[in-house]
């Protein structure tokens, strides 16, 4: 990713920050002309920065808010629902986009043009004076039926054709007297993947005997697999009358698509000076350690005895000891930012959500100085706004069910973050019409989620927690319940894969909260992840010395077990399949066989597995309960495909391994 | 009666390629010139022009102005604007007044489509 | 020649210009039964394709250059 993107990146969420706070603040008071003014100066802003880049669609937009915005200013327009509702959802959009490019490292969601297109037309609507009906959160007024239709009929696999580009040419009836030939234009097409050229009219009878063969009735319609800029060249004096869309297929059911990986987030991090100073502080402090141990080595060749020297040599490692510790500390606190900037950002979406189903809804949010680590808060952002969504949707009554039920007609739903120990409490409660455990038994035996005697057997507040088995996550689950629902299952595993844990508590007719508890700290472990009998596994790679692939050639029986040399060490070699209790996996003739090499008290060690996979940072949570006991695994963690990974403590197998698998001593092959 | 073709743009040398790739297509056709708008019209006035190639960006009446005032008194004239990229307020007032565009630098590929749509034209207003 | 009967055939040879389109429509205003061949053919321009599409007839042979085959003889449904 290029550095003007990075910087864009960074700023550009500030930006829509601003504007967004601005423009909710102006609401209830129109006429501040200085929230007016911070409103159009981040839009500006982020229109100038938006020009730097290949980005039409957010261009669009930004534009036509920025003259609607100037209009309010310079007094030309006044302030209608309409529009302020307008420039909030070209707000929330950029900020979505924003996101998007973040992940995708500079490119738009092939639906960028066709939502740009709806918000431009509702803030021009809004620039000329009409305030419009609340259009929908996700309306589009473009009609794609037609690509659908080309794409089905060509058979193509949306997995091979996940983009392309649709291109529609309805020519004017004079273009050939131009010079414009449709078909040719067709033709200068590259990369075509389906075609279609159609009579204007096609019902239309032909009158065979007064039919004009120059004045065109053609349709013609394009999907390529060229980018949509190739693909117009052909059309590039035609614009105006040509449609041009990116478009994705909907992927086919059998491909679901995995939530991005823990490890992959924005690259940059905005850090507080104090902290680097600290961190230059402890550099300092190490190099004085490391000079001291010079210090010592230069003793020891002048002939410091030997136990003087273990005197001062323990000293000084109790000194490193102390000063890494700190260094771990001071680096952990870099990540650690600030949690209420993440949560001002959901008053927009409550806004927008409550909007769109006509219910009005304030949201109240309140983090404190709580501060967590740049991935919990980068990871929360998703479920929470899933939470929130759902509290609006299915939560919150609509106004004559909360009148009838002595509630006010303004719904409040709190989100409040606070620290406990080293946890982060999260809850995001609601005024609404909470949850009947008894409707949620019913629904959960009707699933046959659980058999009759453990349902009866659940207390109330325990039949809550069913809500989050993927078999409430329907529809229907959501109707029946009147409660939560949908992508309850979502949630859980989003906040498990930070290491967090999530519930519900409800008082019916009252209100129900949901409770995120998180680990202060994401403490993320490099690890290994190694196949054995077709499983996968994690070794920390802090134990692993290297990896190697031997010729079984190479492999040669010591005593009971075997070995291969490296760089001149013979190293026994065991296998991680013996050790975990596992059939072993036949390995394909005159494959190598790959080991994983291992210190252990000072020896090396070889175990071989079936595949290397690739490493990963993880956050690894320990075993707790019975199988904290367990010897040989170190703790699991959830993977982004929902696979829980078990991580192995190698040494500690082969330490409790039975004698004919353990090691035996080397000596010379 | 030939076909006569009028050139129009304030660089000679850019006439001159225009003319040539007009020769290369339609050797038959009689080619006349003019470096402004002003000529043009002095030109147009003066003698029979079936259709006209004008270059966009001239000094003082622009190309698409020159179109513009063209398509009044000539409503059936094939009228090319040589240029380089089109731009949105262009396209639209172009489409009105019904020019089309052909790409600068001038080839004998680019204005192909043009003559012939244009010989089209002139065939079926004039029989 | 580009537009060429041969009995009740219509081939359409070449590259077939805007002004084949008017050829072609007197043809099949007189024969409206009358088959179009395009083996030979290497381009149709839209003024062409049109005219086939309002009168459907019967188009057959493989044509030559590979975007009219696999692309635009398609488009006139009675292809054999």
């Amino acid at each position: 990713m290029d550095e003007l993107l990075e910087q864009f990146l960074i700023e550009g969420p500030e930006q829509v920050q601003h504007a967004g706070e601005a423009l909710l603040a102006l609401e209830g008071r129109p006429d501040d002309a200085a929230l007016v003014d911070q409103a159009f100066r981040a839009i500006h802003t982020l229109k100038g920065s938006v020009g730097l880049f290949d980005l039409p669609a957010m261009g669009q937009v930004l534009h036509v808010a920025e003259d609607l915005l100037g209009a309010w200013r310079d007094g030309r327009r006044a302030l209608s629902r309409g529009a302020v509702d307008a420039l909030i959802a070209a707000t929330g959009q950029t900020e979505r986009w924003l996101g998007v490019l973040a992940a995708t490292g500079g490119g738009l969601p092939a639906d960028a043009d066709a939502v740009a297109a709806d918000l431009v037309s509702r803030l021009n609507r809004a620039l000329d004076g009409d305030a419009p009906p609340s259009a929908p959160i996700q309306a589009t007024d473009i009609d794609t039926a037609w690509i659908e239709a080309l794409f089905r009929d060509r058979d193509l696999a949306p997995a091979r054709h996940p983009r392309v580009t649709a291109l529609r040419y309805v020519p004017d009836a004079g273009c050939y007297f131009r010079g414009d030939d449709p078909v040719a234009f067709a033709r200068a097409v590259p990369d075509l993947l389906a075609l279609r050229i159609t009579r204007r009219d096609v019902a239309a009878p032909v009158a065979a005997d007064a039919y004009d063969p120059y004045a065109c009735d053609l349709v013609v319609e394009l999907l390529s697999a060229a980018a949509p800029e190739v693909v117009k060249g052909p059309f590039r004096f035609v614009p105006d009358q040509i449609q041009l869309l990116s478009w994705s297929p909907p992927p086919s059911p059998s491909a679901p698509v995995p939530p991005p990986a823990l490890a992959e987030g924005p690259r940059s991090l905005r850090v507080e000076a104090s902290r680097i100073d600290a961190l230059a502080q402890l550099v300092d402090e190490l190099v004085v350690a490391k000079n001291a141990l010079s210090d010592l080595a230069g003793q020891m060749a002048d002939g410091l005895a030997p136990q003087a020297a273990a005197q001062i040599l323990g000293d000084r490692q109790a000194a490193l000891d102390r000063l890494v510790a700190r260094l771990h500390r001071t680096v952990m606190g870099i990540r650690l930012v600030p949690i209420l900037p993440l949560l001002r950002r959901f008053p927009r979406v409550v806004r927008e959500t409550a909007t769109a189903l006509g219910k009005e809804v304030d949201l109240a949010v309140d983090g404190q100085d709580v501060q967590v680590d740049k991935a919990i808060v980068e990871g929360l952002f998703e479920p929470l706004t899933h939470l929130l969504r759902n509290a609006v949707d299915h939560g919150i009554e609509p106004a004559a069910e909360r009148a009838a039920a002595g509630k006010p007609a303004r719904a409040l739903i709190s989100l409040v973050a606070r620290r406990e120990g080293d946890h982060v409490v999260i809850d995001v409660a609601d005024d609404g019409r909470g949850m009947d455990p008894v409707r949620i038994r019913r629904a959960a035996a009707a699933r046959g989620l659980l058999p009759d005697r453990m349902l009866d057997a659940l207390a109330d507040d325990q039949v809550l927690d069913l809500v989050f088995r993927p078999g409430f996550s329907t529809a229907e689950a959501v109707t029946d319940l009147s409660g939560r629902g949908v992508g309850m299952d979502a949630v859980r595993a989003a906040v498990g894969r930070l290491g967090g844990s999530v519930g519900i508590s409800s008082a019916s007719g009252q209100g129900t909260t949901v409770r995120l508890v998180l680990p202060l700290n994401l403490v993320l472990t490099k690890v290994m992840i190694v196949t054995v009998a077709g499983e996968r596994y994690g070794i920390p790679m802090d134990g692993i010395v290297e990896t190697a692939r031997v010729d079984p050639d190479r492999v040669f029986p010591i005593r009971a077990g075997r070995a291969f040399v490296l760089r001149d060490t013979a190293v026994p070699l065991l296998s991680l399949a013996a050790l975990l209790g596992l059939p072993e996996e036949a390995r394909a003739d005159g494959g190598p066989c790959r080991a994983v090499v291992a210190r252990m008290g000072g020896e090396l060690v070889a175990v071989e597995v079936g595949a290397f996979v690739g490493r990963r940072d993880v956050v690894l949570r320990p075993l707790t309960g019975l199988l904290s006991a367990m010897p040989g695994v170190l703790g699991t963690t959830l993977l982004g495909d929902g696979h829980v990974l078990m991580i192995l403590d190698v040494p500690g197998l082969i330490a409790a391994a039975p004698s004919d698998t353990a090691p035996v001593g080397q000596g010379a092959p | 009666m030939g076909t006569t073709v009028l050139i129009v743009d304030d660089s000679k040398l850019a006439r001159i390629v225009v003319a040539k790739a007009i020769a290369a297509l339609q050797p038959g056709w009689t080619k006349v010139e003019a470096s402004n708008a002003d000529e043009a019209l002095a030109v147009l006035r003066d003698g029979q022009v079936d259709l006209a190639i004008l270059d966009f960006n001239m000094p003082g009446r622009n190309g698409l102005e020159l179109a513009e005032h063209m398509r009044h008194r000539y409503p059936d004239m094939p009228i090319a604007l040589a240029t380089a990229n089109v731009q949105d307020e262009v396209i639209a007032r172009a489409r009105a007044a019904n020019a089309t565009f052909v790409s600068k630098p001038i080839t004998e590929d680019g204005i192909r489509d043009f003559l012939s749509g244009a010989a089209l034209k002139l065939r079926a207003v004039h029989g | 020649m580009t537009v060429e009967v041969v009995g009740n055939v219509i081939h359409l040879r070449g590259v077939c210009a805007a002004e084949d389109a008017e050829a072609l429509l007197s043809r099949l205003q007189a024969a409206p039964q009358a088959e179009i061949d395009v083996t030979a053919c290497r381009h149709l321009h839209g003024a062409v394709v049109q005219v086939l599409l309002a009168f459907r007839p019967n188009v057959r042979g493989m044509a030559e250059d590979i975007f009219l085959r696999d692309w635009v003889i398609p488009n006139l449904a009675a292809h054999r």
